[in-house]
């Protein structure tokens, strides 16, 4: 129970540090990068950095508070050590990887369904193509076969509506 | 934002940085072992081939029963019962005498190791049992690097001296660091600036000191303590509160108060005792001493390592001949106090021993930033400087430090496993150290350019962490297999460690290699 206190305020303060980070005005003019435009509060994301810590000392969780200390305090830099090009590309592959997941947990069901459908799809083609090609071959030979009459048909008459438009 | 003058910010600066260039090497030196050293008993069990926890789980009283029974009064004025991290229970019985060789008093006694499952009797020494860690450290790895960083591997008293300076210096370096610094919280996102400019070398040890610095200060001030306890302030304690008697000021510092009674007795069952004290405070039991044994007043100490949220170590106290638990005892004097808890909480500050491998992995990881922080600053202080050929060649004495020490330090290893099977590890594992150190500063006087020193210390850095578990197995060591069968988490994540440490080190160096490449190639002429 204490380790997973101790987990949440971690996860806590890394995500108020994470955006203090992002929109930290000095950061980004360094980096030349556009002022953040939103609401930034800097006060309400300091406070959500630093109660986690308290609120373990409070309870009189000792390890959670000192091992909070040591993973901000490691965290906090590595967060701040990255140049803001780097976050941005590491936050796409990480969204990228996240939806490749997402789309992979949901293929079981959907997937199924849409692979046997596929299939249906190219037998059917598959069928007239094979009747196609057996009308042709007939055709070669002389024999007038209704399909390839009716292919023949449809042609000159688009050949005709053609050279009437012309 | 504390406001100082000119005057002040210069001798700040002169503090903050001749400091570090002095004394900086030799600080990383200690930093960078005990970033190693904080994982000391999982490479003990990771070499020494077994993987036990170092809690005393088994019944110990007929053990030691046995052997006090058989042995002169003389050895039953202290008794000593732990595990090692081999698995071995250890006892040493023993009283005070002078040791010739230091002249000053000390612990001489019979040390007997023992396989706890039979209680049969695998050795037994005699003599100043301390001064032989062969006989009670199943490992000489960790032995050395934890001494490397305790005292440097220099003789008593004078590496605690140094490395006491040493944490000073530190602290000297983090508060004029804070003091100068005077933009510390809008400077805490500004990551280094690209262009590998002055102001980017500036960032980069700007922003890991800042974040860096509570732990930077926590760090050294407690490493100083340790490091001055024995050497200094109990000396000066004992002088002037116990007119120089030592062994009086440890009777009131560490000793509950006993009414002498010679007579006697038979001692209390340790097995009895073991289980009251995991009843009362719980968490495994990692030593046990025994005062007076078979005496009327003997008393009994048993230490439960930190757990369950006890932040330090914590010692339960016991009636030798009754077997009645008598209280938790504070680690000084008899009763709580403010002293006291800061004292508890040294111990845990500084190492990270109090939430098992969590606590340790972040606190090796505060190491490292530390060891980052040093370096980034004396490569700043250098790159100031790098017009002067008396700044270059420190900027080498630098490169050859931080990329050869862990040269050395994986030599030590490596001198250790070959050591192993024949030899004594003891006496090679230090040499492995030396060798390495050697060899490190030979190629740094050799080697003509700092980029090829470094891609060669890269190198060797590579193949010495990919070849050193197939060296361990081929030794004798722990294999895979049996580590998992026995559920030992140590063996296989330190090799494990140690080949993603090379693989890393292999793909950075390809990289930055084909980059190179890259950038080298001559531009193509319109003709070609």
């Amino acid at each position: 129970m204490s380790g997973l206190a101790a987990a949440a305020a971690v996860a806590t303060t890394l995500a108020a540090t994470a955006w203090l980070a992002a929109t930290d005005p000095k950061r980004r003019r360094a980096f030349r990068l556009p002022p953040f435009r939103g609401r930034r509060r800097p006060r309400l994301a300091l406070c959500a950095a630093l109660v986690p810590g308290v609120l373990l000392l409070w309870t009189g969780n000792g390890a959670g508070f000192l091992i909070w200390l040591g993973v901000c305090s490691v965290a906090g830099w590595a967060t701040a050590a990255v140049p803001p090009a780097r976050t941005a590309r590491a936050a796409e592959r990480l969204a990228a990887t996240a939806a490749g997941i997402g789309k992979a947990l949901r293929v079981p069901g959907g997937g199924a369904r849409s692979a046997a459908r596929a299939a249906a799809r190219i037998d059917a083609l598959e069928r007239r193509v094979a009747a196609l090609e057996a009308a042709l071959a007939a055709a070669a030979l002389g024999e007038r076969d209704p399909m390839v009459a009716r292919l023949a048909d449809y042609q000159a008459a688009r050949a005709a509506q053609r050279a009437g438009d012309a | 934002m504390i406001p100082i003058s000119q005057p002040q910010m210069k001798r700040l600066t002169a503090v903050h940085g001749w400091s570090g260039v002095i004394l900086g090497l030799l600080l990383f030196t200690v930093v960078i072992t005990g970033t190693v050293a904080v994982f000391a008993d999982e490479i003990a069990r990771w070499s020494a081939g077994s993987s036990t926890e170092r809690g005393i789980d088994r019944p110990i009283d007929g053990i030691v029963r046995d052997l006090a029974e058989k042995l002169p009064l003389f050895y039953l004025d202290d008794v000593a019962v732990w595990k090692t991290d081999a698995g071995e229970l250890m006892a040493f019985f023993h009283s005070h005498a002078e040791n010739p060789a230091t002249g000053q008093p000390d612990e001489y006694g019979a040390m007997f190791r023992i396989d706890p499952a039979s209680g049969a009797v695998l050795d037994r020494n005699e003599g100043f049992m301390w001064k032989q860690p062969w006989a009670w450290d199943p490992s000489a790895l960790r032995h050395f690097l934890v001494d490397l960083h305790v005292q440097l591997y220099l003789p008593d008293p004078w590496g605690l001296i140094v490395t006491g300076v040493l944490g000073l210096l530190m602290m000297a370096a983090a508060v004029t660091g804070f003091l100068m610094h005077r933009h510390m919280i809008r400077d805490l996102f500004v990551a280094e600036r690209p262009g590998a400019r002055l102001v980017s070398a500036r960032d980069r040890h700007v922003l890991a000191s800042s974040w860096s610095l509570p732990f930077a200060i926590v760090l050294a001030f407690t490493g100083s303590f340790f490091s001055f306890a024995t050497t200094v302030s109990f000396p000066i304690v004992a002088q002037v509160a116990f007119g120089g008697d030592r062994e009086a000021m440890a009777g009131t510092l560490f000793e509950p108060p006993v009414v002498e009674d010679t007579r006697r007795v038979r001692a209390a069952d340790l097995d009895a005792i073991r289980a009251i004290a995991l009843d009362e405070v719980g968490g495994p039991l990692t030593f046990v001493s025994i005062h007076h044994y078979g005496r009327a007043d003997s008393r009994i100490h048993v230490w439960h390592a930190a757990d369950d949220g006890r932040l330090g170590f914590t010692q339960t106290v016991f009636d030798g001949a009754s077997g009645a638990f008598l209280g938790v005892k504070p680690q000084v004097g008899n009763s709580p106090s403010t002293g006291n808890t800061i004292r508890t909480l040294m111990w845990p500050l500084h190492v990270g021993d109090f939430a098992g491998l969590v606590s340790k992995a972040v606190w090796g990881a505060l190491g490292a930033t530390t060891c980052f922080v040093i370096l980034s600053g004396l490569r700043l202080w250098v790159r100031r400087r790098e017009a002067e050929p008396l700044w270059r060649r420190f900027g080498r004495a630098l490169t050859v430090t931080s990329l050869g020490l862990p040269v050395a330090m994986l030599a030590s290893a490596w001198a250790y496993f070959l050591a192993l099977p024949a030899a004594d590890p003891f006496f090679w594992t230090p040499l492995g150290f030396l060798a390495g150190a050697v060899a490190c500063i030979v190629l740094g006087l050799r080697v003509a350019t700092e980029d090829r020193l470094r891609a060669l210390f890269w190198r060797i850095l590579t193949w010495a962490c990919l070849l050193l578990p197939p060296l361990r197995l081929a030794t004798g060591g722990t294999s895979w297999a049996e580590a998992l069968a026995r559920g030992h988490g140590e063996v296989l994540s330190i090799d494990l460690l140690l080949l993603a440490a090379g693989g890393l080190m292999w793909w950075a160096r390809s990289r930055s290699r084909a980059r190179t490449i890259v950038r080298d190639r001559p531009a193509m002429e319109p003709a070609e």
